[in-house]
C-alpha cells in the first residue's frame, strides 16, 4: 500500500488537471496571425482595432472571358456565400448600401456649402465662370440622373460635381463592380465575423467557399485576397505538419524505446510521462491565456525532447542498478531536480519578455516539466519494473578528440560570430502558397489596396482641427508627388467648417452680384430668394449617414482628443512619409503592419538574445552552486559553444540567422544542460551513456522532421536543433572520464 | 373572364412584337442631336444643340455640345469623359451604368434592348420599360422614335420628373468632318 501512496498522489493531481482543462478549454479561442508577435501595448488599440477590421474583410475577384454569364451566376453565388457560417455579409457592391437617394437627402442640406475641387479652385481664383460652365455641361449631358435627382436642393448642380469618386478604381456594371484589368475582375466582398478567422473555422469555411466557387461557369478565373485565405492556408499546414510530425517522432520514439529496453512496459511508461506533461503544459496555458497562439503549440511541443529524457535516465538507471521505489527516487532526484529546475528558470524567463507567444511557450514547458518530474519521481519510479541485472557497456571519452572538437568550435565560433546576420523581414516567414501571393499581388495591381492596409492616422483636439489637418495631409501629399485621391477617408465627404462656410458666402456673393444670373434665370420664381434666405447650416460629422461612416476608416473621439485615420492605397516608404511629415506642422504616423511586425521581430530576436545570456547566466549561477566554479562554467561553457556552431552553421546553411533559430539555441541549451547534469551526477556510467543516446537521438528524430516542413519558421527551427544536438551529443560523448567524474571529486 | 383578359392580352402583346426590326432603326449612327431637357425646377426647357457620334465597334458615343457652350463628352462603358482643352480625356463619372444604357440606345440592337428592357412596340415608337430594379429606380421608361425618314427622337424619363427629349438629324453638308 506504501508503494502505491505516491502514485495516488500523482493521480489526484492528474485529475485536477483534466477538471481545469475541462473549464478552460471552451473559452480558449486558437489563434494563427502573427500580430500575436508583437509586443504588448507596442500598438496603437485604435489602429489594431481599425487593422483587424480590415482583416475580417475578404474579397473575390471573379472573371470571365463571357461577362454576361458570369454576372449572371454572381447575384446566386453571393446569396450562397451569405448563409455560410461564419460570413456576415456577402455584396457585390463595395459602397456597401450606400444609396444616392440617402446622399442627397443628406447633402442636399447643404447646397451652398459642398464644391469640387476643381470648384474650389475656381472659388480660389473669384471665376464664377466655373460655375455656370458646369451647371451647362451637366444639364447638357444626355442620361444623368443626378441632375434630377440634385437639382431640388442644390439649384446651382454643384452636388453634380461634388460627389467624389468614392469607389476608387472600382467600375459599375449594373448591380456589380468589377475591376478593369485585361478583362474585367467583378468583386464579391465578404465581411466576416472574427471567429470566421479561428485556426478551426477558417479552413472550413475557404473549403466551403470552394466548394461554392465551382457553381461558377466553367473557366472563370478567381483571384482571393484576405487574411481569411493564408490563416486557412497556415492552418491547415500547421495542423498537417504537426499530425505528420508529431506521429513520425512518436514512431521513432516508439520504435527506439522498443529497440533499447525490448519491453512494452518501458514504453507505456514514457508515453504516459510524455501525455501527462503535455496535458499539464497545456493546462497551464489554458489556464493563464485566454487566446492561445498555434505558432506557441508548435514550438511547445519541444517539452516532448525534454521530457522524454527524464523517463529514460529513469528507466536506464533502473535497469542497470535493478533499484526502485525509495532508493531509486533518492538516486535520480538530485541529478533529475537539477536539471529540471534549470530548464524550468531559463524558460520561465520567457514569461519575463512583453511578448505573448514566448510567454505561453514558457508557461507550456515550465508547468510540463515540472509535471514530467512528477511523473518521473511519484508515478515511475515506484511501479514494479522487470528488468533483468545488466552492466551497461561504457566506452570512455577521448580527452584529445573533445580538445580538438571543442577547439574546433571555438574556432567556427569565432570566426563566424563577425559574419552571424541576422534577418527579421517578416516577409522571409511568409508561408503562404505561391499561387496565393501571386493572387494578392494581382488584386493590389488591380485594385491599389494590399492585404495588410497602409493607415494613417492623425490627432487633433476637435473635429474643426481634425478635418484642417486631413486636408493638410492631402495638400503635402499632392506636393511630394503622392496622390491624393488614393487616401480614402471620411474627408472626402467632409470639409473643414471654415471651407464650407467660405464656399456658401461665395456662392451666395455670387448669386447677390449677379455673377450667375445665367443660371438662375431658369429658375422658378422665388427659388433664388429662397436659397439666399436659407440659414447657414454646416454639415458635421455627426450628421454623416451611419452606412458612410462605417465603409470609411473611422474618426473617433474622446472628450479633447480626436484620431482620424486615412487609408492609402499604394506603396508609401519611408522617406516619403518623411517628406511628407516634413511639410506638416502636426505627425502624421504609419500604420504599416508588415513593417511593425518585422520591427517586433527584430526586437524578440534581441529579447531573445538577451535571455538566452541571461540563462546561460543564471545556469551557471546555478550549476557553480552546486558543482563548483570551474565545472559549472565548463558546462556552460560548453553550452555556449555548442549552440553558437548551431547558429553559425544555421547561417552558412540559410543565409541568415533568425529569430526561430535562436528559439532552437533556447531549447539545445536546456537539453545539453541536462545531458551534463546527469553525466557529473552519475559519472561516465553506462546507463547515463545509455539514456544519453536515446535522449539524443528521439530529440534528433523529432526535430530532425522538422526540416521537412514547408513553414520557414518551422525549418529554421528544425535544422538548428538538428544540428545543434548533434553536436551537444558529440561533445558529452567524447567528454573524457577525467572531466566528468563524481561531484565529490575535484576537477 | 379573367382568363379570357389574360388570353387577350398575350395576343396583343404576341401581335405588337412585330418578327422583324424596323428598317430605321440604327439608322443614324452620326448626326446633329438638339436635346429638351425639362426638369419641375426650371420655369423653362434646357436646351442644347451640337453632334453626335456612335462607334459600334468601340461602343463609344461622342457628344458634342455646341451651344449653349462648348464641349465634348465621351460616353462609353466606363462612365463619362470630357475632352479638355487639350483634347485629353478628363473622366467625370466611373459610373458605367447610365452610360451603357446610353450605348444600347444607340446601337439600334434589338437583342440588347431586349436583354435589358421589356419593350412594346407601336407603330412609329419602340417604348422601352428598364428590367433591371437599379434601372428601373433611375428611369421609368425610354422611347425611340421615327419623326421622319431622316430623323428620329429619343425620350428618357427619369422617376424624379426630368424628361428628356433628344431629337437626331443627320449630318448637315455644312459640317463634312466626322467626329473623332
Amino acid at each position: 500500500m506504501n508503494n502505491w501512496r505516491w502514485p495516488m498522489c500523482w493521480g489526484v493531481v492528474l485529475l485536477l488537471m483534466l477538471v481545469s482543462l475541462s473549464l478552460t478549454l471552451p473559452r480558449t479561442e486558437f489563434r494563427a496571425d502573427l500580430r500575436q508577435l508583437l509586443p504588448s501595448g507596442s500598438v496603437d488599440p485604435l489602429m489594431q482595432q481599425v487593422a483587424g477590421q480590415y482583416q475580417q474583410q475578404a474579397l473575390l475577384l471573379l472573371s470571365h472571358s463571357d461577362s454576361q454569364t458570369l454576372t449572371r451566376a454572381l447575384p446566386i453565388l453571393r446569396d450562397k456565400i451569405a448563409g455560410l457560417e461564419g460570413v456576415s455579409g456577402s455584396a457585390t457592391d463595395p459602397s456597401k448600401g450606400l444609396d444616392i437617394a440617402t446622399l442627397v437627402n443628406v447633402f442636399g442640406r447643404f447646397p451652398l456649402s459642398l464644391l469640387s475641387a476643381e470648384a474650389e479652385h475656381a472659388r480660389l481664383n473669384d471665376n464664377y465662370d466655373y460655375i455656370v460652365e458646369r451647371y451647362f455641361t451637366v444639364l447638357s449631358q444626355p442620361g444623368n440622373p443626378l441632375v434630377g435627382l440634385t437639382i431640388g436642393s442644390a439649384p446651382l448642380l454643384n452636388l453634380v460635381d461634388w460627389f467624389p469618386r468614392v469607389q476608387g478604381k472600382w467600375r459599375q456594371d449594373g448591380e456589380y463592380w468589377y475591376l478593369q484589368g485585361e478583362q474585367r475582375y467583378y468583386g464579391l466582398f465578404l465581411q466576416l465575423d472574427e471567429q470566421a478567422l479561428n485556426v478551426k473555422q477558417a479552413p472550413w469555411l475557404v473549403e466551403q467557399l470552394d466548394v461554392l466557387l465551382t457553381s461558377l461557369p466553367a473557366d472563370t478565373q478567381v483571384l482571393r485576397s484576405g487574411m481569411l485565405f493564408h490563416t486557412a492556408v497556415a492552418s491547415s499546414r500547421a495542423s498537417f505538419e504537426m499530425q505528420l510530425f508529431g506521429g513520425m517522432s512518436l514512431l521513432g520514439v516508439v520504435l527506439l524505446t522498443l529497440l533499447m529496453f525490448r519491453r512494452i512496459k518501458p514504453l507505456l511508461l514514457t508515453t504516459v510521462l510524455i501525455g501527462s506533461s503535455l496535458l499539464a503544459g497545456f493546462a497551464a496555458l489554458l489556464l493563464v491565456f485566454q487566446q492561445v497562439q498555434l505558432l506557441a503549440l508548435v514550438f511547445a511541443v519541444s517539452l516532448i525532447g525534454i521530457a522524454v529524457d527524464y523517463a529514460y535516465h529513469l528507466l536506464c538507471l533502473a535497469r542497470y542498478t535493478g533499484e526502485r521505489g525509495r532508493a531509486l527516487v533518492k538516486h535520480l532526484t538530485p541529478a533529475l531536480l537539477t536539471s529540471a529546475v534549470t530548464t524550468a528558470i531559463s524558460y520561465l524567463l520567457l514569461t519575463l519578455l512583453p511578448i505573448d507567444l514566448l510567454k505561453q511557450v514558457g508557461v507550456f514547458v515550465a508547468a510540463g516539466l515540472a509535471f514530467a518530474l512528477l511523473t518521473a519521481l511519484l508515478l515511475l519510479a515506484w511501479l514494479p519494473l522487470h528488468f533483468p541485472p545488466q552492466a551497461a557497456k561504457s566506452k570512455p571519452g577521448s580527452a584529445l578528440a573533445c580538445r580538438s572538437l571543442l577547439a574546433l568550435m571555438l574556432l567556427a565560433a569565432i570566426s563566424g560570430a563577425w559574419q552571424l546576420r541576422f534577418a527579421d523581414d517578416v516577409r522571409l516567414f511568409n508561408s503562404s502558397p505561391a499561387w496565393l501571393l501571386q493572387n494578392e499581388q494581382q488584386v493590389a495591381s488591380l485594385s491599389g489596396y494590399t492585404q495588410y492596409p497602409r493607415l494613417l492616422s492623425v490627432e487633433a483636439d476637435n473635429e474643426e482641427q481634425l478635418l484642417q489637418r486631413f486636408a493638410a495631409i492631402r495638400h503635402a501629399f499632392s506636393a511630394v508627388g503622392l496622390d491624393p485621391q488614393a487616401l480614402s477617408g471620411l474627408d472626402q465627404w467632409l470639409p473643414s467648417m471654415a471651407q464650407q462656410s467660405q464656399n456658401a458666402s461665395w456662392l451666395r456673393e455670387g448669386l447677390v452680384q449677379g455673377q450667375l444670373d445665367d443660371i438662375s434665370s431658369y429658375w422658378q420664381e422665388g427659388a433664388l430668394q429662397q436659397l439666399l434666405d436659407a440659414p447657414d447650416a454646416v454639415l458635421t460629422l455627426a450628421l454623416l449617414p451611419e452606412a458612410l461612416r462605417r465603409a470609411y476608416p473611422p474618426v473617433l473621439h474622446n472628450g479633447h482628443h480626436w484620431t482620424g485615420v486615412l487609408r492609402f492605397a499604394g506603396s508609401l516608404d519611408k522617406q516619403q512619409l518623411e517628406a511628407v511629415n516634413q511639410r506638416l506642422d502636426f505627425p502624421l504616423q504609419l500604420h504599416d503592419e508588415p513593417a511593425l511586425i518585422s520591427a517586433s521581430l527584430k526586437q524578440l530576436r534581441l529579447y531573445l538574445m538577451e535571455f538566452l545570456l541571461a540563462a546561460l547566466l543564471c545556469m551557471g549561477l546555478l550549476l557553480s552552486w552546486r558543482y563548483g566554479v570551474k565545472r559549472g562554467a565548463l558546462m556552460v561553457g560548453i553550452c555556449a559553444l555548442v549552440t553558437g556552431n548551431a547558429l553559425i552553421i544555421g547561417q552558412w546553411w540559410l543565409g541568415y540567422a533568425s529569430l526561430f533559430n535562436l528559439l532552437a539555441c533556447v531549447l539545445i541549451v536546456a537539453l545539453l544542460v541536462d545531458y551534463l547534469v546527469f553525466i557529473t551526477e552519475h559519472g561516465d556510467s553506462g546507463h547515463v551513456r545509455q539514456a544519453l543516446l536515446m535522449s539524443s537521438l528521439t530529440s534528433m528524430l523529432a526535430f530532425g522532421m522538422m526540416v521537412f516542413s514547408q513553414t520557414p519558421a518551422i525549418y529554421q527551427f528544425g535544422f538548428t536543433l538538428l544540428v545543434g544536438l548533434s553536436l551537444g551529443w558529440l561533445v558529452c560523448r567524447l567528454l573524457p572520464a577525467a572531466w566528468i567524474r563524481n561531484i565529490n571529486e575535484p576537477l | 373572364m379573367k382568363s379570357i383578359i389574360l388570353l387577350m392580352l398575350a395576343a396583343f402583346s404576341l401581335n405588337a412584337e412585330p418578327q422583324d426590326a424596323p428598317t430605321w432603326l440604327g439608322a443614324l449612327q452620326q448626326g446633329t442631336f438638339v436635346q429638351e431637357k425639362q426638369l419641375p425646377q426650371l420655369k423653362r426647357p434646357f436646351v442644347s444643340r451640337g453632334l453626335f457620334a456612335y462607334d459600334p465597334d468601340r461602343k463609344q458615343l461622342i457628344w458634342h455640345t455646341q451651344a449653349p457652350l462648348n464641349n465634348k463628352l465621351l460616353i462609353d462603358e466606363q462612365g463619362v469623359a470630357e475632352e479638355d482643352a487639350q483634347g485629353n480625356p478628363q473622366v467625370l463619372t466611373s459610373d458605367g451604368q447610365v452610360s451603357q444604357v446610353l450605348l444600347i440606345l444607340f446601337s439600334g440592337d434589338v437583342q440588347s434592348w431586349q436583354e435589358v428592357f421589356d419593350l412594346t412596340w407601336q407603330q412609329e415608337c419602340v417604348t422601352m420599360t428598364p428590367k433591371q430594379p437599379f434601372l428601373r429606380d433611375l428611369f421609368s421608361q425610354f422611347e425611340l422614335c421615327r419623326l421622319s425618314d431622316t430623323q428620329q427622337q429619343i425620350r428618357l424619363f427619369e422617376t424624379n420628373g426630368t424628361q428628356a427629349r433628344i431629337v437626331l438629324a443627320p449630318m448637315p453638308e455644312s459640317e463634312p468632318e466626322p467626329l473623332q
